[in-house]
């Protein structure tokens, strides 16, 4: 029972590096929960990547999905800024920055910015 | 082994000095001078078919170690940096390659946190030209029965890379699922082992210093044997996410005598909470 415990935490502690990824550090699916402070979380599923120019993304993958219009990467600071408009027809600015950038769940945090309401953000990559 | 020729030259000529001092000599320094250099440098092995051999020869060991350089760096750039790829000014980062901007930006982060995030550290092998700068050496093992090419490690995790030498093409690298060593391709031009290698991951880091790629990494790296201590190594690299355009780096290994060493990539930090001994 202790050697299968030890082994469980040997693999636990190994999981985290065998799924490293270090290519472009936007490159995956983001998840977080977007909200007022003290009010009710709304859950938001990114996904991103780099297709060599441009910065493509997709915000909640399923019926109500939509896709990013503008987004960018400021390399200098590692701001990140996206645009898109929700299936309400509601803009949609989110602006954050990405820390940690040696970790696989790295995160970004920032404001989340629909129709006109700022709320606090916190993208975590899975 | 351009030392070795040197010291060799010399004490030469030192001793046809003494000689003739000594009103003995019919000799000229040049004539010494070209002999034992000729005889210092070996001739590159091969095959009965001619066929350059990259390993050893039959009765002898040996390996390919001694990197002449220590990271990716595009050629005719000069960049001090240590033998981990750590610069001595991390102003001149974007000199190393032709980077874009976010590639840039994540080549000096991890500059300036003293390469901390490097996957080795986490047993994450190096993989592509990393392994031909990386401490531990290689050998090259043509399998001519087979028409393929091993790469042996001794760096890293000890791993092999597989090099079909059987006429298929490196593959599209959205075609195929990405990985560590890639997918290697080769044939000959002349004497010169050419490899073409696609559908890498971009968990690893491909060179010392943490030059970073995508799994849109290409790339043409060329092997020559110029001599039997001699390989020459050349690598073209392509990734269009990272890099704005095609860069080469090269550098030359030596022949070292003896055995890789049997080491082994160890996670102190997981064994130590495997076995309790934290």
């Amino acid at each position: 029972m202790k050697a299968a415990l030890s082994f469980l935490v040997l693999l636990i502690s190994l999981s985290g590096s065998l799924q490293a990824q270090e290519g472009f550090p936007l490159d995956g699916t983001w998840r977080g929960f977007w909200s007022v402070p003290g009010g009710e979380e709304t859950l938001v599923v990114i996904v991103m990547d780099l297709d060599g120019e441009n910065i493509n993304g997709r915000i909640n993958p399923g019926r109500n999905m939509v896709f990013f219009e503008e987004a960018s990467l400021d390399p200098e600071n590692w701001m990140v800024r996206f645009t898109s408009t929700s299936k309400a027809d509601e803009p949609i600015v989110f602006e954050g920055m990405l820390e940690n950038l040696g970790a696989y769940d790295r995160t970004i945090t920032g404001t989340w910015t629909i129709a006109g309401v700022e709320n606090q953000l916190v993208l975590t990559r899975e | 082994m351009q030392l070795k020729q040197i010291s060799i030259t010399i004490s030469a000529l030192m001793i046809m000095l003494a000689v003739s001092s000594c009103g003995e000599s019919t000799t000229t320094s040049d004539e010494v001078s070209q002999s034992v250099t000729m005889e210092s440098v070996r001739e590159t092995p091969r095959f009965d078919d001619g066929m350059v051999r990259f390993d050893r020869v039959p009765g002898e060991v040996g390996y390919w170690g001694n990197p002449g350089k220590h990271s990716l760096i595009e050629n005719g750039v000069q960049v001090a940096m240590d033998e981990n790829g750590q610069l001595a000014d991390i102003n001149t980062a974007d000199q190393v390659a032709p980077f874009k901007p976010w590639a840039l930006g994540l080549y000096k982060y991890r500059q300036a946190n003293g390469l901390a995030d490097d996957p080795v550290n986490a047993c994450i092998s190096p993989a592509g030209p990393r392994h031909l700068h990386y401490e531990g050496g290689f050998r090259i093992i043509q399998d001519r029965n087979f028409d393929r090419v091993y790469m042996l490690f001794g760096g890293g995790n000890r791993g092999w890379r597989l090099i079909n030498m059987d006429g298929r093409q490196a593959p599209d690298p959205d075609e195929v699922a990405g990985t560590y060593y890639g997918h290697s391709a080769g044939h000959w031009e002349d004497d010169t082992l050419v490899v073409e290698s696609s559908g890498f991951n971009d968990r690893f880091w491909f060179s010392n210093g943490g030059l970073p790629h995508t799994p849109a990494l290409t790339l043409v790296e060329r092997f020559t044997r110029s001599n039997f201590d001699t390989l020459e190594y050349e690598v073209e690299i392509t990734d269009p996410q990272t890099y704005t355009r095609p860069w080469t780096a090269s550098w030359t290994l030596g022949w070292v005598d003896g055995e890789i060493k049997e080491t082994f990539c160890e996670q102190i930090e997981a064994i130590d909470q495997y076995t309790g001994n934290n």
